[in-house]
């Protein structure tokens, strides 16, 4: 069963994007991490950079933080920016 | 006798174009709480997260949890205010109800011996201040009715310098409570005073649930929900130190947003009133402007028959 990850990313405006993807990427405290379904919960920090999100079907989704932190539980991943846009397509 | 109708049509156009302009301060008004409740809800989602994340972390530290914005600091006998007015006059008692509750605040505090420093957004407000001779720690000014989340940064980092601030520094201070007008909805606003810092980590009920944040002043809890295990990067202690903040700041930026749907809600009722004041007054002018007329043509009536009479009583 091919399982998907619903991301929802907000920042202090409101929801900046949201859907579903297969892996997720982005930039921790700790380093790069990759985000797959079932994933353990996680609390991280972020540092400022860039999330990829890979979608199912469809191009990858990148969109670039200043900061904040991403949640993951239950294949929800929730990032939470200080202040998020989505980039255009590289 | 010609002179009353002249100033009565003269008081009439005046009044009308007045209430015409009433009348667009209030729909101006009622548009812009429109933006201000929705920029409230738009951040909803992120408060919501933010205050989860703040539960998880807190939630997950073992033994007494330590952190700069959630110790008390009785060694600090002073109160930050932080007090949020409006720019504008032109919303009926809005301010007025607004200081009253934040002096009587204050008066309570100096009199359980607090020293009280004053940060005041909006301009009303600060001239209340300046005119009574009253410092003021800082102000903001010129974004009441459309606050933007750069000011709420700002003065959610001031405030935090000031509670952060060895206790020895002249501007340091030991809590900080927050006075602004509720939004509860369009029809009723209420000042309310909230303690925001430090925060008070309340224990679950259960102590299989997590610990929730809750603030002291309002006597609100948030709901506690049952947590997972979470791994976190860097720590638990560092997720906390790096929320907390940001949760400052997003709890400032709802009050102004609060506030400011506060503030509109009452222009546009205060200018509603005025608008209907305005009317009243064209109609009682219209009525007094034919009233003279009526007199006039009465007594130009009366002048011609005696006039025939003195006429026909030579003749």
């Amino acid at each position: 069963m091919a399982q998907e990850l619903t991301v929802d990313i907000v920042d202090w405006g409101g929801a900046v994007w949201s859907g579903t993807a297969k892996l997720v990427t982005a930039t921790t405290s700790e380093g790069a991490i990759g985000l797959l379904p079932r994933h353990e919960p996680l609390l991280a920090l972020l540092r400022a950079g860039e999330v990829k999100i890979v979608q199912a079907a469809g191009p990858d989704v990148h969109v670039g933080v200043t900061g904040g932190f991403l949640s993951v539980d239950a294949d929800i991943v929730t990032v939470v920016a200080d202040d998020a846009e989505v980039l255009a397509p590289a | 006798m010609a002179g009353s109708q002249r100033v009565y049509r003269a008081r009439i156009k005046s009044t009308l174009s007045l209430g015409k302009i009433f009348r667009a301060m209030e729909l101006i008004a009622a548009s812009r709480i429109g933006r201000a409740r929705q920029a409230a809800a738009r951040q909803r989602p992120y408060a919501r997260a933010l205050t989860r994340a703040v539960g998880l972390a807190a939630g997950h530290i073992h033994g007494e949890i330590r952190h700069p914005l959630i110790s008390e600091r009785p060694e600090v006998k002073r109160v930050a205010l932080l007090v949020l007015a409006a720019d504008r006059g032109m919303a009926g008692a809005y301010t007025a109800n607004l200081l009253r509750a934040a002096e009587a605040h204050a008066a309570e505090l100096a009199a359980a011996g607090y020293a009280v420093d004053r940060y005041v957004a909006g301009r009303r407000a600060v001239a209340y201040y300046e005119f009574r001779g009253v410092p003021l720690r800082r102000s903001w000014l010129g974004a009441s009715d459309a606050p933007t989340f750069a000011l709420a940064k700002e003065i959610a980092a001031t405030l935090l310098a000031a509670f952060t601030a060895a206790s020895d520094m002249d501007d340091a201070a030991g809590e900080l409570h927050v006075v602004y007008t509720h939004f509860k909805n369009m029809v009723s606003q209420a000042p309310r005073i909230v303690r925001l810092l430090p925060l008070a980590l309340v224990e679950a009920e259960d102590p299989e649930e997590i610990v929730v944040l809750s603030e002291k002043a309002t006597g609100e809890k948030k709901a506690a929900e049952v947590f997972p295990l979470y791994s976190f990067e860097p720590s638990p202690e560092g997720v906390l130190d790096a929320l907390l903040p940001r949760y400052i700041r997003s709890r400032i930026y709802d009050c102004l947003l609060q506030a400011a749907a506060s503030e509109l809600a009452n222009r546009q009722r205060a200018m509603h009133t005025a608008t209907d004041n305005a009317e009243d007054m064209v109609r009682k002018y219209t009525r007094l402007a034919n009233q003279a007329r009526q007199a006039d043509i009465t007594q130009e009536i009366s002048e011609i028959v005696s006039g025939a009479d003195a006429l026909a009583a030579s003749s």
